[in-house]
């Protein structure tokens, strides 16, 4: 129990760590990353990213880095010894790159151990702000790096499939971050139950394994309520075309409170646009390249939304007000 | 963390008790559109079942919520909460401004959409507030969206004449309703419409 009542992340010094991920690959979870690492150096802040995508590294691209000289390998491979010596300059002032790309090929399947130093490592980087750019999938590296950030952002785009892994995604790191938090096996069967769900299984919902937990320890139900309260990853609709439907975003965060139990945070959509690709063809951050298209000025937008984040409820009270004083 | 069915009819749609009828027309469409069969945002996590289920909750939700006296009662005497009087005036004397600025012509400007400095949550929806899908109203968003009447006949194959036709509500010139509903789905779906929603809650009136 005295586990879970310590704080996330003791005596580093402060910092925001957030990661991007959403279960699929190809949704843009790379050139939000780069973006939002972009304008958050731009900004002033001093910002580290991190090609957390490790298989299936191509940060570096979206970034200018045609041929990263170290990368995250070197740091598992104990070539050096600390992250610090991984840091790419890029053309962006106080934005620093960690490279994942020339890896190696078990690098997917970085033991406990040494997921384990990594995320220390990366915890205890100097930098106001360390941007995780997350691979595809629900593998635990993956869940893992999500979970411990402060931020955790999820990029979705208007596609069955995304969508579909994105409520996957979504499941699993609420599921791991409750085992995380508790590392009994009295639980584990009703974790396994949990998982498995399908159908007319008992465990289909959160609210199922609380009740589950709560019959064998009730405290314990308390603190995993209180875990899934403060899980709000945030969410993003990618690449949204004329034609979609613009209230997805709101219809994934309604489906996703009801059923899955997680209040998510919809955060702004991106729209579609070709210059994207181009950027990507140019080896230049879209960002920077074209400040000025839709994508971009939208991603500014979601920024703005994100950083606003917790002072958002103030300023929504602030209207209220408003409207009684007119009535 | 509530269970699914314990939800209250302000929970179902996602509102706060104080909410007007703006809101509440506002988060039905979203709901509707959540819930629908072909639903891009339900298709892989909810049975057809479960989908049925959770839109006959939001039609008794909205059919209640909508009602003054049903929502007077509901407040009263399913959630026993206190009714500020004050507040409850509040929402009535604003709604017929509401309707009318929402239904066709009182669209503030092009500015509600395409304005890039506010594309919050809140405000991209502000094409759905409307109940009814008249042909003005689709009129308003299809400009706002700056689409063209022959962009959607090129892309849909429709006639243009038939897509003015129904922007004009010109049933006279329409082919019989099945079809007309073809194109009105069409249409409404090019302008990334709900077309179920749409085609609910347009008026076809008999020829």
């Amino acid at each position: 129990m005295s586990n879970m009542d310590k704080p996330l992340i003791p005596d580093y010094p402060r910092k925001q760590i957030w990661a991007v991920g959403g279960g699929k690959g190809g949704t843009g979870k790379t050139v939000v990353s780069a973006s939002i690492g972009i304008l958050l150096a731009k900004a002033g802040n001093r910002v580290i990213i991190i090609d957390a995508d490790l298989g299936g590294a191509n940060l570096h691209t979206c970034l200018g880095i045609r041929h990263p000289s170290t990368t995250i390998a070197d740091f598992l491979l104990k070539k050096v010894t600390s992250l610090d010596e991984l840091l790419l300059e890029t053309p962006i002032k106080n934005l620093r790159l960690i490279s994942g790309a020339n890896d190696f090929l078990t690098i997917a399947n970085i033991p406990f151990a040494q997921k384990q130093k990594l995320i220390r490592y990366i915890r205890n980087l100097n930098s106001d702000y360390v941007i995780l750019d997350l691979g595809a999938g629900t593998s635990f590296n993956v869940l893992d790096l999500f979970l411990i950030s402060d931020s955790n952002i999820l990029v979705v785009m208007p596609e069955p499939t995304s969508v579909e892994n994105a409520y996957r995604f979504i499941k699993c790191a609420i599921l791991r971050r409750l085992n995380n938090a508790l590392n009994n096996s009295k639980f584990q069967d009703i974790f396994r139950l949990a998982t498995e769900a399908r159908g007319n299984e008992s465990v289909k919902t959160l609210y199922d394994l609380l009740e589950r937990v709560k019959h064998i320890d009730s405290s314990v139900a308390v603190d995993l309520e209180k875990k899934i309260n403060t899980f709000s990853p945030k969410l993003i609709v990618n690449q949204v075309r004329e034609n979609d439907n613009i209230s997805l975003g709101s219809s994934i965060k309604d489906i996703t409170k009801k059923y899955l139990g997680v209040e998510l945070d919809y955060s702004g959509y991106i729209p579609y646009d070709e210059k994207v690709s181009e950027s990507i063809k140019r080896f230049k951050p879209l960002v920077t390249e074209y400040p000025n298209c839709s994508a971009s000025l939208c991603m500014n937008l979601t920024m703005k939304r994100l950083l606003d984040g917790s002072k958002l409820s103030g300023g929504q009270e602030e209207v209220e007000e408003n409207r009684n004083e007119e009535a | 963390m509530k269970r699914l069915e314990e939800l209250n009819y302000y929970e179902l749609l996602n509102l706060d008790e104080s909410a007007d009828l703006g809101d509440i027309h506002q988060a039905y469409l979203i709901a509707v559109s959540t819930y629908s069969r072909d639903s891009l945002a339900s298709h892989s996590i909810l049975s057809e079942e479960e989908k049925t289920n959770m839109l006959k909750r939001i039609e008794a939700a909205y059919t209640t919520l909508i009602d003054k006296n049903k929502r007077l009662f509901y407040d009263k005497e399913v959630l026993k909460i206190e009714v500020d009087e004050n507040l409850r005036n509040r929402n009535i004397s604003e709604t017929p401004g509401k309707f009318i600025q929402h239904n066709g012509y009182g669209f503030q400007s092009k500015r509600d959409i395409t304005d890039e400095s506010d594309r919050g949550e809140r405000n991209t929806f502000k094409h759905t507030e409307s109940i009814i899908f008249g042909g003005a109203h689709l009129k308003n968003i299809r400009e706002m969206k700056g689409i063209t009447i022959d962009e959607i006949a090129q892309k849909t194959r429709i006639r243009a004449s038939y897509l003015k036709a129904l922007e004009e509500e010109n049933f006279g010139q329409l082919p019989a309703e099945v079809f007309s509903k073809g194109f009105l789905k069409a249409y409404a779906k090019y302008l990334g419409l709900d077309p179920d929603v749409v085609i609910r809650n347009y008026k076809f009136k008999e020829k």
